[in-house]
Formats: structure tokens, C-alpha cells, sequence
């Protein structure tokens, strides 16, 4: 409970992203293994679904979404605002 | 952590990162919202991805509505797939080689996945995502005209340079052994084949480049043909554009 209660108040390292120049982000982006920087993109800026990625990559559905999360994990480690450790 | 696992959480272990990006098929993101009640640990997931999912936007301001992106993406890779073709081994016979044949192969072709692939990372080598998508226009896009599609069929013909893409949704399957076919028109002359043939993907979107010199004036048409396409039309238009 503790914890979600901290995690309510992420919203200071949101407002720190959300100054963060495109540059920085790009940077960071790029910093991504290709392979989870190409389904993060794809689903975000292309809005295409797991499922989607995995027939146009031909990978296993849970390889893109394990990409997925991963590549958001490390994106968020990134951010370097790492108040939440998991 | 204090998390606490919901019940069949190994089933969606893998699935905060999909959610956040809003990448999870409708009944499968239900589902995984149903289990967040009940699962800790996936809300604290869910919770920390999102923060990195919000970053992105900034990352790209200037997005463009996904339908538009997607069939570019689509398009892309499709072009990519006809270039990869055509640098096989008779790639310095490339200018020669029949254009019908090399087509097939690329609608057909096993190859595709890792061409897709291949497509991709060129595609989104730059940013992850490439200029092709955040192209600063420069071309013109023409509507096309419908005759006797569902009424929420659309199609417009993106021109820039020699070539133009047709983006469209909604279509139907042209029928079983039969696909549809790109064709250029100029005024007063018969129509030409081109070697765009497609068929719609299974939520009726479908993308075909158009190469070749366009002019004022000049018409592009679909016509519903035979597998492998026709040399004079065999039906009559179901999408129109005329460039002004």
C-alpha cells in the first residue's frame, strides 16, 4: 500500500518529462536496443497493436510484448528521475 | 516489493508494456484490465511503463493520426519489399526485369517477414521512426471518387515526385483468385497497367505505390482483375482520382 501510495505521486518526474526537450528523448530512444525501439514505435507512433507487429515482424506475440516492456523499463530507467525501483 | 501477484497473473505477465503503449487487441486489453483489479504487482508495472509511454510524444510532437501512420508504415515496407526483390541476384538486370514478375513475388512472397523486418529497421533507424512518416509534405493528396463500394470506404492518392501512394480503408476483398489493380490514365489515351496490384488487409486498409510520371490532368484508377493482373481493364473502376 505504501508503495502505491508513492506511486500516486509519480506525477513530478511526469511533469519533468514533459519539459524534457525532443532531443534529449530522441537520444534516449536511440539509446534502446533496435529491437525494442522498433515495436515501441510501432505500437505508439504507428498504432499498431502487438499482434499487428508480430505478423509484420514474424515474432511470437509475447517476444513483442516481453520487447514492449522491456524497452519501457529501460526508456524509464532512463528518464533518470528513478524514484520506483521495482 | 509489497506487490502482491492477482490470480493467472503468468498469463499476463508480459502484457504492462503492450497496455501502456495501447498496443493490446480489444478483448485482450478488457482482459488484462479485469486482472489489474485484482493484481498489485501488474498496476505497479503498469503505473512505472506508463511514465516512459508518456515521454514519447515528446519525443515526436509531430505525430500524425495513426491510421495515416500505420498505412505509410504498410507502404513502406511494401516498397522496401519490391526494392529488397529487385537487388536479388539479378539486381543489375533490375531496369529489365518484368515488373509483373517481381510484384508477385513481393505480395506472395515467403521472404516478406524478414524483408519487413529489414524495412523497419531502415524505416526507423533516424528516430525509430524515419522521415518517410514525418515527411514535410510537399506533395498533393487527391480523394478518390467510389463507385459501388460500401459507403465507408475511403481512398486518397498521396503524389510527391514520380511516385504516389494510395492509402485506403474500408475496402472489400475483391473476391477469391482475383486482386485489385492500379491504373494510369492520361487524357484521350487508353489506360495503362500498372504494376501496382493489392489486395486489402483483413480490416479492409491497403496501401500501393504508384511509380511513374504524373501529370496534371492525369487519372488513377482500381479495378478489380485476375490474380496476376490484366492488360486492359476487365471491370469498371471502383476508385477514381483525377490530379489537378
Amino acid at each position: 500500500m505504501e508503495l502505491d501510495a508513492l506511486l500516486d505521486r509519480e506525477d513530478i518526474p511526469a511533469a519533468a518529462v514533459a519539459v524534457e526537450d525532443a532531443e534529449r528523448l530522441r537520444a534516449l530512444l536511440m539509446r534502446l536496443p533496435l529491437a525494442q525501439r522498433e515495436v515501441i514505435t510501432l505500437a505508439f507512433y504507428a498504432g499498431l497493436t502487438h499482434s499487428e507487429i508480430s505478423d509484420l515482424l514474424r515474432l511470437p506475440a509475447g517476444t513483442v510484448k516481453g520487447r514492449m516492456r522491456l524497452g519501457l523499463k529501460k526508456l524509464r530507467e532512463q528518464l533518470g528521475q528513478g524514484a520506483v525501483t521495482p | 516489493m509489497s506487490a502482491w501477484e492477482g490470480p493467472g497473473h503468468e498469463t499476463w505477465e508480459d502484457a504492462a508494456g503492450a497496455y501502456v503503449l495501447g498496443a493490446l487487441p480489444d478483448p485482450e486489453r478488457a482482459g488484462f484490465e479485469a486482472h489489474l483489479e485484482t493484481c498489485s504487482s501488474c498496476r505497479a508495472e503498469v503505473d512505472e511503463l506508463r511514465m516512459a509511454a508518456e515521454a514519447l510524444p515528446t519525443a515526436a510532437p509531430a505525430m500524425r493520426p495513426p491510421v495515416a501512420l500505420k498505412a505509410r508504415i504498410m507502404a513502406e515496407v511494401e516498397r522496401e519489399a519490391a526494392l529488397l526483390a529487385a537487388a536479388g541476384p539479378q539486381a543489375d538486370r533490375t531496369r529489365e526485369a518484368p515488373r509483373r514478375r517481381r510484384l508477385g513475388w513481393r505480395w506472395r512472397g515467403a521472404p516478406l517477414g524478414a524483408v519487413a523486418a529489414l524495412a523497419c529497421v531502415a524505416l526507423l533507424a533516424g528516430l525509430g521512426i524515419g522521415a518517410l512518416v514525418f515527411k514535410d509534405g510537399g506533395g498533393q493528396t487527391v480523394p478518390f471518387q467510389r463507385s459501388g463500394l460500401p459507403g465507408n470506404a475511403v481512398a486518397e492518392l498521396d503524389v510527391s515526385g514520380d511516385k504516389a501512394v494510395l492509402v485506403a480503408r474500408g475496402l472489400p476483398a475483391p473476391g477469391s483468385g482475383r486482386t485489385y489493380q492500379v491504373w494510369l490514365k492520361h487524357p484521350g489515351e487508353a489506360p495503362q497497367p500498372t504494376a501496382a496490384l493489392f489486395t486489402p488487409r483483413r480490416d479492409g486498409s491497403a496501401t500501393a505505390t504508384v511509380t511513374g510520371k504524373l501529370r496534371t490532368g492525369d487519372q488513377v484508377m482500381v479495378t478489380a482483375e485476375p490474380d496476376g493482373g490484366s492488360p486492359m481493364p476487365t471491370s469498371n473502376p471502383i476508385l477514381a482520382a483525377k490530379l489537378t
